[in-house]
């Protein structure tokens, strides 16, 4: 699933980082493959999405968060 | 022992480095410019106790040294070329995600420089769950690392020459001794397919090699061997971009390996309170609500707080001017230090209030982490017109003040956004606009409600400051289309932890600005002020013997002051561009009052009743009747009709007329380039519409 289909405070892991299109600072800040991603939320006016990826808030434009594929993380 | 040691400091965005960097230097900082772009070059001072003299540099923040902006480019460029001769590095990170800050710290490490890593904001480690083990830390990385506070200073010791900044410094010496760890050349080279340039190469310069190679279109004209041969290489883009995502997940391996035992992080501890904060600060209705307030309290502040400081300066000005007139013996010397340069240097003063509280403004949102969340909050609206989130503040501010407002385009990080911002500011409407808008409101528009209630004049008003809004977004929009840039835009921003303001960095940076901005553009200002003073006040003949001409002898000094300007150079070259703004319905008496109004717009009134010979009370209702009675002598038509209202309303609302604009862009943009753009663009645009106005409404 698409990461800007989770709904605030679910929890997913990232499985398509590695993808040629995806900007390389996006790695760099921590966005790399199995990395725990939550969606805290969105902006007023539509985007951009607010996420804590690994231990960083980042807020990510929707052309690159609807780029992340994850893997929702089911509830305990 | 008197040595001398370069150092740069160089960390992520938000690891509260340029805090660090004035800890240690002070306020001794020197602030050049990298020749060919905007970015400053900052750099200071501080020794050590054994009397080493440090320069310390302070280079842009980034996330490695793959560049996405210019800024970044910088840093690349200084680390890699190494043209500053740098002794070694100061790495700045944040405790509360030392991951992604080492990326950075294990690249540098790669190109073989003297390293040390400074982990700051060490004071809230305990509240967030944070533990560190510095001892295998420095193990690990064979470089010494220290945990510090750039915010806490008093009170732990630094005083007495034992704080965590004086330890800091007292390390320096030993980032030299230790062999410091290497990264990139243990990857599997093989399989990183980087045979092609390890082969080639000398191993130690392997990183060096890899960057030269992988960013090779950022360094165009280069001397070096190496990379003539580099460029030579078979170069395949999206090959590439895969083998540095690998390099990047391999580094991060590695600093999970080297992390693992000597770092523990509660992350619901270290992110909870922000995260609360944006929760409210973000919200759809309350969030957008704080925002508005703040903006406001922007906008209020430097347009009416600003004002009793600015009456002040300007009042005392005009009785100092007048003092010296009385007190100096008469002449052209003692004209041209009070009308010329005491005028000119009032006239930079005068913005000294407004960009004071504009930037305490700025520098508390930045130093807070707000200025992060208008961006968030703004973004969408403004990226479609090539603008950034962080945009709003310097456009709302040119309501007030075009100067401040462009100055205030610093926060914003993309240098094209930042260009963009600066070149459409001047669009908007500011508060020296208004007293010609009142005027010649006032003139041509009934003083009438619309469906009982509308006032005509305020609607007219308030459609200037639309059109002014309107255009500043389209020029920008015009813009982004234009200016080429090699990085494309995407929206990544990282949401920096709230925390209480540093006030001494507030003071530091609003000191700084107001040194760029009497020193830069205030040296621009006073000269330009000088000149029009001697345009103003020397002319031909019939300028400097008045009486020979003058017929009525009785005329009163005022109506002698109206001939004398008349016949100044100013007053020729007003009647010089008659025929050039004819077709906007202006004569030449206006032309004055245009030119006039370059020292500033508000100027145009008065200019006019000097030229219209009102007593001397600048009362408008007079110069109102005055100007309404104003008629051509040879057609006997009125000059003030309608048409030729609107056009000079629209003229006023576009043209670039103001010096002081002009030189505050030239100070931030480092070249005559775009000073003279936007003069040609929006002073063409306003005629344009002027004339079309004049000639379809007359």
């Amino acid at each position: 699933m698409k990461l800007t289909t989770l709904k605030p405070n679910q929890k997913a892991l990232a499985k398509s980082c590695e993808n040629s299109k995806l900007p390389l600072k996006l790695m760099e800040m921590g966005c790399v493959d199995g990395v725990e991603i939550r969606f805290i939320k969105r902006a007023p006016f539509g985007s951009p999405y607010y996420y804590l990826i690994g231990d960083t808030r980042i807020a990510l434009g929707k052309e690159i968060a609807e780029m992340i594929e994850v893997r929702l993380i089911e509830d305990e | 022992m008197n040595r001398k040691l370069k150092l740069a400091l160089i960390g992520n965005p938000n690891t509260g480095k340029t805090s660090l960097f004035n800890k240690l230097t002070g306020l001794h900082k020197k602030v050049g410019n990298y020749p060919g772009i905007t970015v400053n070059r900052i750099s200071g001072n501080f020794k050590l106790d054994d009397g080493t003299e440090i320069e310390l540099i302070d280079l842009p923040g980034t996330y490695s040294l793959h560049p996405n902006s210019k800024d970044e480019e910088v840093v690349l460029k200084e680390i890699v070329l190494n043209n500053e001769k740098l002794d070694g590095i100061i790495v700045v990170a944040d405790v509360n995600n030392l991951k992604k800050n080492m990326i950075l710290l294990t690249e540098l490490q790669d190109l073989g420089y003297p390293v040390m890593l400074a982990v700051n904001m060490c004071d809230e480690m305990k509240k967030k769950g944070i533990e560190i083990d510095i001892p295998s830390l420095e193990k690990s990385l064979g470089i010494p690392v220290i945990l510090i506070s750039a915010k806490k200073a008093k009170g732990d010791g630094e005083r007495r020459g034992k704080g965590k900044i004086h330890q800091l410094k007292e390390l320096i010496p030993a980032m030299f001794n230790k062999p410091s760890r290497t990264f990139f050349d243990k990857y599997n080279l093989t399989a990183l397919n980087l045979d092609f340039i390890s082969d080639k190469f000398p191993k130690k310069d392997l990183y060096k090699n890899w960057l030269l190679f992988t960013e090779q279109d950022k360094f165009n004209n280069i001397d070096n061997a190496d990379f003539q041969l580099i460029k030579e290489l078979p170069f395949d883009k999206p090959a590439i971009k895969k083998l540095l995502q690998k390099e990047i997940i391999k580094r991060y391996k590695d600093i999970n390996a080297i992390l693992k035992n000597t770092y523990k992080i509660d992350k619901v501890k270290a992110t909870g309170i922000t995260e609360k904060i944006d929760r409210i600060l973000l919200h759809r209705f309350w969030g957008l609500l704080i925002f508005t307030v703040i903006m406001f309290s922007v906008f209020q502040s430097i347009f009416s707080l600003a004002s009793i400081p600015m009456d002040w300066i300007d009042s005392n000005f005009t009785q100092l001017n007048a003092y010296l007139k009385i007190h100096l013996p008469n002449g052209q010397l003692t004209n041209l230090l009070t009308d010329g340069i005491l005028s000119g240097v009032s006239g930079v003063l005068i913005f000294v209030p407004q960009i004071t509280i504009l930037f305490i403004f700025i520098a508390l949102l930045e130093e807070m982490g707000y200025m992060s969340r208008i961006v968030f909050l703004m973004d969408k609206i403004m990226q479609p017109f090539g603008l950034s989130g962080k945009s709003v503040v310097p456009l709302l501010s040119g309501t007030a003040c075009a100067v401040p407002a462009i100055m205030g385009a610093r926060t914003i990080e993309n240098s094209k956004e930042r260009l963009i911002t600066i070149l459409a500011t001047p669009f908007m409407t500011c508060s020296a606009r208004l007293p010609v808008y009142t005027i010649i409101i006032s003139l041509i528009i009934p003083d009438e409600k619309m469906f009982g209630f509308i006032n005509l004049q305020g609607l007219v008003l308030f459609g200037l400051y639309f059109i002014g809004f309107a255009m500043a977004l389209f020029s920008a929009f015009i813009l982004s289309q234009l200016i080429k840039s090699k990085y494309k835009r995407y929206f990544i921003l990282e949401m920096p932890e709230y925390k209480l303001p540093i006030i001494k960095n507030v003071y530091i940076t609003v000191v700084d600005k107001l040194k760029a901005f009497v020193f830069g553009a205030g040296k621009i200002i006073v000269a330009f002020s000088i000149i029009l003073w001697f345009l103003a006040t020397h002319g031909s003949y019939k300028f400097h013997h008045p009486e020979e001409f003058y017929i009525q002898k009785e005329e009163s000094p005022k109506a002698i002051a109206t001939y004398k300007l008349e016949h100044s150079y100013l007053g020729q070259m007003g009647k010089t561009i008659e025929p050039a703004i004819k077709p906007l319905g202006y004569d030449w008496k206006i032309g004055i009052a245009l030119l006039t109004s370059f020292a500033a717009r508000e100027v145009f009134v008065s200019t006019l009743s000097t030229i219209y010979s009102v007593g001397d009370n600048n009362d408008n209702q007079l110069l109102k009747e005055k100007m309404k009675n104003e008629q051509n002598l040879v057609t006997g038509d009125k000059t003030f009709t309608f048409a030729v209202g609107i056009s000079l309303l629209l003229f006023y609302a576009f043209a670039m007329q103001c010096f002081s604009t002009l030189a505050t862009i030239k100070n931030e943009t480092k070249t005559w380039k775009w000073p003279i753009v936007v003069f040609f663009y929006m002073t063409g645009f306003a005629y344009i519409t002027a004339f079309i106005a004049y000639q379809t409404l007359k």
